[in-house]
């Protein structure tokens, strides 16, 4: 329904002009910075384009946490779920329309910066044959952070009342991954779990971004799973 | 798809409870109105009436009990009980940053049928600016757009929780109006919820008096008027008042004035209380509905 | 028209006095049409069932009588009907008037004096003998 869409896009557009900020503000520096003349870097404008890309890409992920920890707790914080609850709109419809618009902010952050990133790859520097590989990578894991951070955000958003503890929960997931990997390779013995391993028992913590990987696609869909099914079958707004 | 037959009630609940951790809001309500009726629900703060009328709109859950709107279980079917039900919180939670037309459009896209000629009528009647921010609007407006939004879909039954708390008399008596026109052009079956219980008397045929989430009583309000009835005896010096009547819901001593509230009044009744020992004098007398209630409540709490 | 929400007398009642003292004070006269059910409701505040069961009061007693797809309006000896009811609620001050001066504990020659003062008084304002 387009009214439900439009009232969802109001209701959050200042995380949509914050993360338009978010998304344009690093392009918006090298602009400037070749407008008030500064010295071109030495691996040329386009180099600080790309640079600017990766920082949008980095940063928008907060953009994505927050789209995740407000969609459903933002309308409970200003009680104007209960309006929502009085009208004859299914429940179904109205995740759709939450879901839609957090798929269009998502899009929006990727399609610009892989746009980006690819229009300018030939100026990335390093061996150009594992260029790409490289940047995906990248991009994958910067990709499955976005997944957890929506995903934790929206469970939590649908179980809680504060948007603010929904996000903040969101944003504190993969740290708790990271600290609670190193802890048990502490106390398995590794020394340094990010690199070389020093003793047979850690083969599980072998590959920190494995581990990461694993950790995020099965905690996302998880988180989903659980919050979409609690908010859709709870009676209370 | 529940049909619900043109001759069911519009509201049943059997034993409908409700449960807050420890507390028990309602409990065990049950209830029948029928269609075209315009029914008044009465208590205390805190009597459960918000927490009975939200379950009833599928907005809360039910701990036990079961409740059907216009033959729908509210429980199964939350969704097609709001196409049919129009509701009017106590409190307002419109999007504050809507436009009321907008505010318009988002709810005539959510309902089935909707009456562009009523809703037109009714902005013109409540002076409703159509520019004007949800933000902007008094208490007294915002209950008057939501009953706009809450009339203009047709609605074969009217829910109004406290819709007149905090409005001056002049919104009131808008609100009032725009009530009446809808009972008169359609019919509907309305229960409303109140303090101002010269309104209820205006506007309601039946009365429920809700007190601790159990329902005290239930008629017809002219019935129960006409059937209840204060007894004021004088007593003798020294002499203390022996057994009231049966159907007496509250009695004070008050020197040598004893009065009494009896349900049910019969000349025998009357006869009875005039013929007991130490009785000098007694005289009886009808009640308005605001005594009535507060007696009603009075004895109870005294009950306890 | 007025009507006392918190008096214990029932609304259908009042409006129905009302409707009486209206039509033996000339207000509607014989032939002429009663305001309609909405009308009446929506102006006295009043739910139109309410209404309803006045009008069909008073069209049992014959002061109003329906005209097929034109409304209620007030039947020619209205007036008398009107008259001899409104003598009932005068009975029925005076009898509640009584009563209470007995609660009171006035013997029956303070009432009658006190009877009698109040109509000369109202002879006085309506310069006409008793």
């Amino acid at each position: 329904m387009n009214w439900l869409l439009w009232k969802d896009y109001r209701h959050n557009r200042v995380v949509v002009v914050a993360g338009l900020l978010l998304l344009l503000g690093p392009y918006a520096m090298v602009l400037f910075a070749i407008l008030a003349g500064f010295d071109e870097p030495r691996d040329g404008w386009a180099s600080a384009f790309v640079g600017a890309a990766a920082y949008s890409l980095f940063m928008s992920q907060l953009t994505v946490a927050v789209v995740g920890g407000n969609a459903i707790a933002g309308e409970r914080v200003d009680r104007s779920a209960e309006f929502l609850a009085s009208l004859p709109i299914t429940r179904e419809k109205i995740v759709a329309s939450k879901l839609l618009f957090a798929l269009a902010v998502v899009a929006a952050i990727w399609l610009v910066n892989t746009g980006v990133f690819w229009s300018l790859r030939a100026t990335i520097p390093g061996d150009p044959d594992f260029r790409e590989e490289k940047l995906a990578k990248i991009a994958a894991n910067i990709a499955l952070t976005g997944l957890v951070f929506f995903c934790v955000g929206w469970c939590l958003s649908s179980f809680l009342t504060s948007p603010t503890f929904s996000v903040a929960g969101a944003l504190v997931t993969p740290l708790l991954f990271v600290w609670t990997y190193m802890l048990v390779a502490y106390l398995i013995g590794e020394r340094s779990p990010l690199g070389p391993r020093m003793s047979p028992a850690a083969s599980l913590f072998d590959n920190f971004e494995l581990s990461y990987r694993i950790f995020c696609l099965t905690l996302a869909p998880l988180c989903f799973a659980i919050g979409t099914r609690h908010y859709l079958r709870r009676v209370e707004p | 798809m529940t049909t619900s037959a043109p001759s069911g009630p519009a509201i049943e609940c059997i034993g409908l409870t409700k449960r807050f951790g420890s507390t028990l809001a309602v409990s065990g309500l049950s209830l029948k109105i029928p269609r075209g009726c315009t029914f008044g629900l009465l208590g205390p703060n805190g009597a459960g009436k918000s927490t009975t009328i939200r379950m009833l709109m599928g907005m809360l859950s039910i701990t036990a009990g079961r409740a059907w709107v216009l033959g729908t279980n509210v429980q199964s079917d939350p969704t097609q009980v709001k196409q049919r039900v129009g509701y009017v919180p106590e409190t307002h939670h419109i999007y504050r940053w809507m436009r009321v037309r907008e505010v318009i459009g988002f709810c005539k896209a959510c309902f089935r049928r909707w009456n562009d000629q009523t809703c037109r009528e009714m902005l013109e009647l409540f002076g409703l600016d159509p520019e004007k921010k949800v933000k902007q609007l008094s208490k007294g407006t915002l209950t008057k757009l939501a009953l706009l939004v809450a009339v203009s879909h047709e609605p074969e039954v009217l829910l109004l929780d406290e819709p007149l708390s905090g409005l001056d008399p002049i919104a009131r008596e808008e609100f009032l109006d725009g009530v009446l026109r809808t009972i008169c052009d359609r019919g509907q079956t309305v229960l409303i919820s109140s303090h101002m219980l010269d309104d209820v008397r205006r506007l309601a045929d039946t009365v429920g008096i809700l007190y601790e989430g159990r329902l005290l009583l239930e008629g017809n309000l002219d019935a129960l008027l006409g059937s209840t009835k204060r007894i004021t005896a004088t007593l003798r010096d020294g002499c203390r008042p022996k057994e009231p009547p049966d159907g007496t819901v509250w009695q004070r001593l008050q020197g040598r004035e004893w009065t009494l509230t009896v349900r049910d009044f019969t000349a025998e009744k009357f006869q009875q209380v005039r013929a007991l020992e130490g009785v000098e004098h007694a005289s009886a007398a009808d009640l308005g509905l605001e005594e009535l209630f507060k007696d009603i409540i009075r004895g109870q709490r005294a009950g306890q | 028209m007025q009507i006392d929400p918190s008096s214990h007398v029932p609304i259908y009642r009042q409006i129905a006095d009302c409707v009486r003292a209206a039509v033996a004070a000339g207000v509607y006269r014989p032939g002429e049409a009663l305001p309609s059910l909405r009308a009446m409701a929506t102006e006295i505040h009043v739910n139109p069932n309410t209404v309803q069961r006045a009008y069909d009061e008073l069209c049992r007693e014959g002061l109003i009588e329906p005209q097929r797809g034109r409304g209620l309006f007030v039947s020619q000896h209205g007036a008398a009907v009107a008259r001899s009811a409104a003598g009932n609620g005068v009975r029925r001050a005076i009898d509640d008037a009584l009563r209470a001066g007995r609660t009171a504990g006035m013997s029956a020659a303070e009432v009658r004096e006190i009877f009698d003062v109040a109509l000369q008084r109202l002879a006085q304002e309506a310069n006409k003998p008793p």
